[in-house]
């Protein structure tokens, strides 16, 4: 199934364009695409005239040219008509944006438009979805921009059955700095479900890493989804809700019951390369340190600490992820401590977590992250990054962001979170050392990133 | 009196229209695909009770073979440690009383550490096998692991360590080590006999299952039918 003409179109026809109702979703679909993108875009309305000094077509087969995509923001009742009129204009697929399917109890007029599309090998996304956020070429999300935030471009496709969730995700993500490359809301999943997102993201050039929110897969596919998990080398984060079992005794030894529809999901996925991740926090983080090294060998690490409390909080996290925090030979951490600064030659600890204490100076950290990242038996780097300390300046982030891509070995950061820290975070993310606000999401960034399956 | 293994398609034809499949006949079929069970025998009548039990060495379990009866504990239908003839008759004659009665199964005991080996046809993944530490771990701690049937014996090998209590298969307190290799050999053929049979049987419970330094051996089966 092609949806590159859906996602990435040139021409798109509108149904549903009302005269006069500007709110109508339509005409707030038309004026976001009309003027932003670089897409042509053709309202449909069978009582034609026109709006704000453009034509709108009585029927698709007047649109003069080819039509790539057509947007559905019509009654449900009238969206089969709509697609057999778009087939043989030959319009090449579809959004459907419009509720009234089986999500309000009209399964067979969700049956009937599925299998239009199917027959006639025009893929439609939807129904009751937002459609498909892809700028420059199209953005269907039928709200006002300026109630809403400006996605960053970056390489992150996101698929979503719910279109709430997503447009919180895309909050999320634009608030944490994070970039997207495309959007689906793929709603009912008539014929487009998370699978199709999957096999589109796969071969997506826009995209390195593919992040699904769902709550269930349809019967019957799970089995392709696993297959087309494994046949991407793109990391897959999943974000399943949906997990509390509809009846569950609390002592059973009977299969049925132990294997649940969630269990078997986590079970299952635990044996491919993909993440799943618990809630939307983690989702995010996830995403972004995937889109930043992808996935990596990640045995060992080493933690570089201001303050002992802090690398020993990360040491717990560490064991239990199964990330080993080798204790470095005394002879090794003899010579770290030639190559430190005077004032904490004495007072630091050189072991692993290294503690470069208060008293640390930018060029104690710089030394210190060299020389855990020239070493064999160290995977990455998990920095504890305190800006209250008092000889830090914000010229230490670039620095370290420069020796991450000196050596291509993962470092992660945990700073504390207080606006007037954001010289430091901005520091280190416009550099490309992905940071988080809590010890334990920093470590889990590490468990993101490391393959699990060799 | 020994009489041909029945086909896997007949025991199911069978079996239908009580939606599950008796207990010496799902171990037929586990014994088809070469799956060891416990050495039973299915006495239909009291008058074979001698002959029949002539195959097996005390001390027995004998157990209700009945088409109404899915749960035996619950009617009193499990009697262990049987250690001589005599007792298997008053057995008899007791089952024999029961709804639906179709004779006893009695078996040989097995030993060994417990496990549970299951199927059951999931709605998104279709049929996957479950396997887990038996007895309160299972009950109580919920100690498993799931994969996709069918699964090679090194999948299998990989689930069978990944449980929490797969220290317990090294030997623990005095029970004997168990051969995992062994272990993970019978899922994978139990896990083509799920693949294979998944239109038919939504769900297998073979539990418990006693695995030492030398066997595997399935002691209770229940097939669910779709």
């Amino acid at each position: 199934m092609d949806l590159t003409h859906i996602i990435e179109p040139k021409t798109i026809a509108l149904f549903g364009i009302s005269k006069t109702n500007p709110n109508n979703p339509a005409n707030i679909i038309y004026h976001k695409n009309v003027h932003r993108h670089c897409t042509q875009i053709f309202g449909i309305n069978p009582s034609g005239g026109e709006y704000h000094g453009t034509p709108i077509y009585r029927s698709v087969a007047d649109v003069p040219g080819p039509v790539d995509c057509a947007v559905f923001a019509i009654k449900a009742e009238y969206i089969p008509k709509a697609m057999r009129d778009c087939i043989q204009a030959g319009v090449k697929g579809g959004l459907v944006i419009s509720g009234g399917f089986a999500e309000a109890g009209n399964q067979g007029l969700q049956d009937e438009i599925a299998a239009i599309s199917r027959q006639n090998h025009f893929p439609i996304i939807g129904p009751n979805g937002l459609g498909v956020y892809s700028v420059p070429e199209i953005n269907t999300f039928f709200f006002p921009d300026e109630r809403f935030v400006k996605p960053l471009k970056g390489t992150i496709g996101l698929a979503s059955q719910s279109g709430g969730i997503l447009v919180d995700l895309m909050i999320r993500f634009t608030h944490e700095q994070i970039g997207i490359s495309r959007a689906l809301s793929i709603g009912n999943k008539a014929v487009v479900d998370e699978v199709e997102a999957l096999r589109f993201f796969r071969d997506d050039e826009r995209t390195s890493v593919i992040g699904i929110y769902f709550e269930g897969l349809d019967p019957g596919r799970g089995r392709i989804f696993i297959d087309e998990i494994q046949k991407t080398a793109k990391p897959v984060v999943l974000f399943k809700t949906g997990k509390t079992p509809a009846s569950q005794s609390a002592i059973s030894s009977h299969t049925a019951s132990m294997a649940g529809d969630y269990v078997v999901f986590n079970e299952v996925i635990k044996q491919t390369e993909a993440l799943e991740v618990e809630d939307e926090p983690r989702f995010l983080t996830a995403c972004e340190v995937l889109a930043r090294y992808g996935k990596r060998k990640i045995n060992t690490a080493a933690i570089i600490t201001m303050s002992g409390g802090h690398g020993v909080i990360a040491s717990d996290f560490c064991y239990e992820q199964g990330i080993h925090v080798p204790p470095f030979p005394k002879a090794d951490g003899r010579e770290l401590k030639s190559l430190v600064s005077g004032n904490i030659r004495n007072i630091a600890s050189f072991v692993n977590p290294i503690d470069l204490t208060g008293s640390a100076v930018d060029g104690d950290y710089l030394v210190s992250t060299r020389y855990a990242l020239e070493r064999e038996d160290i995977d990455c780097v998990l920095l504890l990054f305190l800006p209250f300390i008092p000889a830090i300046t914000s010229a230490l982030p670039p620095q370290l962001g420069y020796l991450q891509k000196l050596y291509d070995k993962p470092i992660v950061c945990y700073v504390p979170y207080l606006p007037k820290f954001g010289i430091f975070i901005e520091g280190f993310e416009m550099n490309g050392i992905p940071v988080t606000h809590s010890i334990d999401q920093a470590v889990f960034m590490l468990t993101a990133i490391k393959r699990r399956h060799i | 009196m020994k009489q041909a293994a029945p086909r896997i398609p007949d025991i199911i034809r069978k079996s239908k229209p009580f939606g599950w499949i008796l207990e010496t006949e799902a171990k037929t079929i586990l014994q088809s695909y070469a799956i060891p069970t416990t050495r039973f025998v299915w006495i239909r009548e009291r008058k074979h009770i001698a002959e029949q039990m002539a195959a097996l060495a005390y001390p027995v379990v004998c157990k209700v073979v009945s088409p109404r009866i899915l749960h035996k504990t619950e009617v009193n239908g499990v009697v262990v440690g049987i250690s001589d003839e005599k007792a298997v008759y008053e057995v008899f004659d007791r089952f024999a009383g029961m709804d639906g009665f179709q004779g006893i199964l009695a078996e040989e005991k097995v030993d060994g550490t417990e496990l549970i080996v299951g199927s059951k046809n999931d709605a998104q993944f279709g049929p996957v096998v479950l396997v887990g530490m038996g007895g309160v771990s299972v009950e109580v701690y919920q100690d498993i692991a799931i994969r996709l049937a069918p699964l090679p014996a090194a999948a299998a090998l990989d689930a069978l360590k990944s449980l929490k209590g797969a220290e317990l298969f090294k030997g623990f307190r005095g029970q004997p080590a168990v051969n995992l290799e062994q272990v993970a050999a019978v899922i994978e053929r139990f896990s083509h006999l799920v693949y294979d049979l998944r239109e038919d049987i939504d769900s297998i419970d073979c539990n418990p299952v006693f695995a030492g330094a030398d066997h595997v051996t399935v002691a209770d089966a229940r097939m669910l039918l779709s």
